[in-house]
């Protein structure tokens, strides 16, 4: 692994305890990862790893701890302005239209709407929504819905992109398309970004790196660079070294499980 | 005749079936009421004559017209007391229930101090305490409309609370995101969010706001529809209490439908 200070966002020793009112859990232990500038990393793992949890502590929505996450050799601490977010759902507002919502953050930022109105048209262009940029969410399918939320990530030129299963609301097809479309904009753009997953094929398919999360409290349990290319195409998932590379992580997935489950047992021995 | 200009008919044929039955929805709106309504009021004018039932019980229709017409003055110089004061009712009824409301949602120690208070006072059967208004405020307007207020703004209160929670956890969390500030999320969430709740417990309001003014009209005996309704009624003139029913309806669906007017008009901006 590269020295903890070549690292445009630096995750050191990470940890992470909810404490509910009887007890405690801790859901990530000792987590260190350090991302150049212009990386597209993963972050992949089974459901209930803790790999939202780390994501929303990079964005500064999530309290942490122990350890650190520094952006730039800054300590986060709060939400930051260069950081853009897709969530899960495409959260946005009804009543303004497509264009109107890819402003939102200008518009919170005090920043001039007309400054970066043909950034957010140009922005809706790219994921083939020039046509509908005037339309409400309610005229617009879930998948056109969660591009515009793209957009809005994008419209205030972040630093870093945080993406939360950002298309594990939608269908198969339309999640196709969309990772072909982010990876599109990614290719044009190359923020920092993080995309969490627990689709295998989509974190290589759209990713330089692909860390592996698991076991109970979740730790970095596997670190792969992938290799291939840019631009990619749809073709490369046909590859013999792709299929290769999901192999090999859906290996260290599978273990890490079995590794949470054995340890489970080991607690619950310990306590009777 | 070929085949496509067959085709192109049955759908202009299918195209004007559906319009027809959609005006025809329209019609039966509008139009079934309207005859029920007529219906009535002309079994009413034909059986107060066939029974004989004397016009101080039970007027017809068409004196309580005659009447209306007769008075026509004397109504319209009290209604117009009737109408302002029940605008002001209602407008400080919204102030002040919309101030308590987004205290109550905005300070947990207001809330905790009071929302128990206010559900309590809201029990007090409020039309028995309008003689201590008389006591307290006099005869004049001050009394009126601080009944009004006193009946109008529980509504208020409760729809103003709900509505401002009802914004969209996510959305609140992308605003957080976005290191919005409190009025930010306040003027550009909160308050759309809480639109379609304000103005249902405006449209209550605004029926109870009527209802204040004409209890505190029937106390104090000055003037105004209440007194008419109360002053005519000693003395047997029953359809001129009709009369004055009849514009006070007036009155009341005017009111109304000037809320539902501007909800219309502001949900055209803020609906999705």
């Amino acid at each position: 692994m590269a020295p903890a200070a070549e690292g445009f966002v630096r995750i050191s020793h990470i940890g992470k305890i909810f404490r509910r009112e009887t007890d405690s859990v801790e859901v990530l232990r000792n987590v260190s990862i350090n991302v150049p500038s212009r990386q597209f990393i993963s972050i992949l793992g089974a459901s209930g790893c803790g790999k939202t949890t780390l994501l929303m502590m990079i964005a500064g929505l999530e309290s942490i701890s122990s350890g650190n996450v520094e952006i730039a050799g800054q300590e986060v601490k709060r939400p930051r302005r260069d950081v853009g977010i897709i969530f899960q759902d495409p959260t946005l507002l009804p009543w303004k239209t497509a264009l109107e919502n890819v402003l939102f953050p200008i518009e919170i930022f005090g920043l001039s709407l007309a400054e970066y109105r043909p950034r957010a048209q140009a922005l809706l262009e790219l994921v083939a929504l020039g046509e509908f940029m005037h339309m409400r969410p309610r005229q617009l399918s879930g998948g056109m819905r969660q591009r515009v939320a793209i957009c809005r990530a994008l419209i205030h030129a972040p630093a870093v992109l945080l993406m939360d299963e950002p298309f594990s609301a939608l269908d198969a097809i339309t999640r196709d398309e969309l990772n072909l479309m982010l990876i599109d904009v990614w290719e044009r753009y190359q923020q920092t970004a993080f995309f969490v997953t627990h689709s295998i094929r989509e974190a290589v398919f759209l990713s330089d790196r692909v860390v592996v999360l698991g076991g109970s409290p979740g730790q970095v349990v596997s670190d792969v660079s992938i290799p291939f290319e840019r631009p990619r195409a749809p073709a490369l998932g046909e590859t013999l070294a792709f299929n290769k590379i999901c192999g090999e992580l859906r290996t260290a997935i599978a273990d890490s499980t079995a590794m949470s489950r054995r340890e489970r047992a080991a607690a619950l021995r310990a306590q009777a | 005749m070929s085949e496509e200009l067959l085709l192109g008919e049955t759908h202009a044929a299918n195209v004007s079936r559906e319009h027809r039955s959609m005006l025809a929805r329209a019609a039966r709106k509008t139009a079934l009421p309207v005859l029920a309504a007529a219906i009535v009021i002309v079994a009413w004018e034909i059986g107060v004559d066939a029974s004989r039932v004397s016009p101080a019980v039970l007027p017809p229709p068409s004196s309580v017209l005659a009447a209306t017409f007769a008075n026509r003055d004397i109504l319209i110089a009290n209604a117009i007391p009737t109408t302002i004061e029940t605008i002001a009712g209602f407008i400080l009824s919204l102030f002040l229930g919309g101030l308590l409301g987004v205290l109550l949602t905005y300070f947990a120690l207001v809330r905790d101090a009071l929302y128990p208070n206010v559900i309590l006072f809201q029990l007090i059967p409020k039309v028995a305490v309008a003689p201590l208004f008389m006591l307290w405020l006099g005869i004049g307007w001050e009394s009126r409309i601080a009944m009004a207020l006193f009946i109008a703004f529980f509504p208020i209160v409760i729809s103003t609370v709900s509505g401002l929670n009802a914004a969209d956890a996510a959305i609140l969390r992308l605003c957080e995101s976005l290191a919005a500030s409190p009025s930010q999320v306040f003027f550009k969430i909160r308050l759309p969010y809480s639109l379609p709740f304000l103005f249902n417990g405006m449209k209550i309001s605004m029926t109870l706001a009527i209802i204040g003014v004409i209890v505190g009209e029937f106390i104090t005996s000055q003037q105004g529809l209440g007194y008419i309704i109360l002053f005519a009624g000693s003395r047997l003139e029953t359809p001129t209490v009709m009369a004055a029913l009849l514009v006070l309806c007036t009155v009341g669906l005017a009111l109304y439908g000037l809320v539902a007017l501007v909800e219309r008009l502001v949900m055209t901006k803020y609906g999705s």
